[in-house]
């Protein structure tokens, strides 16, 4: 009787496991962390989502007053000017739409509700974002390495989760090509 | 006899002299640059040697080495002069110079990929911050450059005031975002080496700057 309970709260412990199934649709969606066999939206949540969003804004900060525009370009110091036109949003909706744009590729909701209070809806088209910014290979190499990596790490994020479910995305040639040389 | 030879040998030496001449003029300098030399070596009387030493050292004997170049004294026209000088690409906008393709051999190291360089100028057209990215496919060429700079700067600074993850190798080809970083921070200086496993590649950058 008791190997059978045993198997039993072996297999239902299997069963839940194997029957994880990601509500979002976004592009990783489906990368699962090996902290909690979860998308990375699911493990982390919304706040954690925000917390690296914020981190990513305070490390581009950091970086815009210690070298200015040298490394980084076009795609935060025309923040606001409207031109080019993917500069349109102010710093508050440049930070909305870039959590929202977040949450939903890892597996979130399509649209969020962000800290100001208004709503962004996550779905966008990269290309569209970065036209007209004339962004290097080497200033995205640049913006990954010293923005977005200490972004995910000082938020929390531990190293396995970045490599895997983290990663894909952001290392991925075709999402690159969509920001590079546009 | 004689004075036919002695002018087949003036002819020659002002063939040699023209040469001379014509070679080192900026553009041309540039061109054979631009064209395979990469400013190593193009001159054999040294003007296009494999060094970057172009600034004084600063005036209170304290080292902030920023490969080769004074933070707060070299100044964008040097940098200028400098690029010029190896047929590199430099330009200048808007308060910072890039150069693209720098050769590591200019900047003290003879394995590690070509360099992408961008300074960040003051009020006074002088060097307040430097960011270098190298990117390879090699993790061993990544791992061994990060290991030399982060040695050499304790050498001249001191230990790291923060650091994370391993350079390596085994460690960094682990997986896509990989990344060792260590931090000099003191006084008025500030160097940050950060070795990232990018996926398709590994990428070194390096921040020397004035706080």
């Amino acid at each position: 009787m008791r190997a059978v309970l045993l198997s039993l709260v072996i297999f239902s412990g299997c069963a839940d496991e194997s029957a994880y199934k990601p509500a979002g649709t976004g592009p990783a969606a489906s990368l699962v962390c090996p902290s909690s066999g979860k998308n990375a939206y699911d493990t982390y949540g919304t706040t954690a989502f925000v917390t690296v969003n914020e981190a990513i804004f305070t490390n581009v900060t950091a970086e815009i007053n210690a070298h200015m525009t040298a490394n980084l370009g076009n795609s935060f110091s025309l923040v606001g000017g409207g031109v080019p036109t993917a500069t349109t949003d102010d710093i508050s909706g440049f930070k909305g739409n870039l959590g929202a744009f977040l949450i939903y590729v890892y597996g979130g909701p399509t649209s969020i509700t962000y800290t100001d209070g208004k709503m962004y809806n996550g779905v966008q088209d990269m290309k569209t974002a970065h036209t007209g910014l004339g962004i290097t290979s080497s200033q995205y190499d640049y913006f990954v390495a010293n923005i977005v990596v200490p972004a995910l790490t000082s938020s929390g994020v531990v190293m396995d989760d970045v490599s895997t479910c983290f990663a894909p995305p952001i290392t991925s040639a075709d999402f690159k090509a969509t920001i590079v040389g546009q | 006899m004689m004075r036919k030879l002695a002018k087949y040998v003036a002819g020659a030496l002002g063939l040699v002299l023209a040469l001379g001449v014509v070679i080192h003029l900026p553009p041309v300098m540039h061109w054979l640059g631009a064209h395979g030399h990469h400013g190593a070596g193009v001159c054999p009387l040294g003007y296009g040697k494999t060094n970057v030493a172009i600034a004084a050292p600063p005036k209170d004997g304290v080292a902030r080495p920023a490969l080769g170049f004074s933070l707060g004294v070299t100044t964008s026209a040097e940098i200028e002069k400098w690029g010029l000088l190896h047929g590199i690409q430099c330009t200048e906008k808007r308060g910072s110079v890039t150069c693209e393709g720098v050769a590591s051999a200019l900047l003290g190291d003879v394995i590690a990929p070509p360099a992408s360089l961008s300074f960040s100028l003051d009020g006074a057209s002088k060097v307040r911050s430097l960011a270098v990215t190298r990117r390879g496919p090699e993790v061993t060429t990544i791992a061994a450059a990060f290991d030399r700079l982060s040695q050499e700067l304790s050498t001249v600074r001191g230990a790291p005031t923060k650091q994370s993850g391993s350079a390596a190798p085994s460690e960094l080809s682990r997986g896509a975002l990989r990344q060792a970083m260590v931090e000099y921070k003191r006084d008025d200086y500030r160097a940050v080496l950060r070795a990232t496993n990018m996926g398709d590649g590994f990428v070194l950058t390096e921040q020397y700057s004035l706080n």
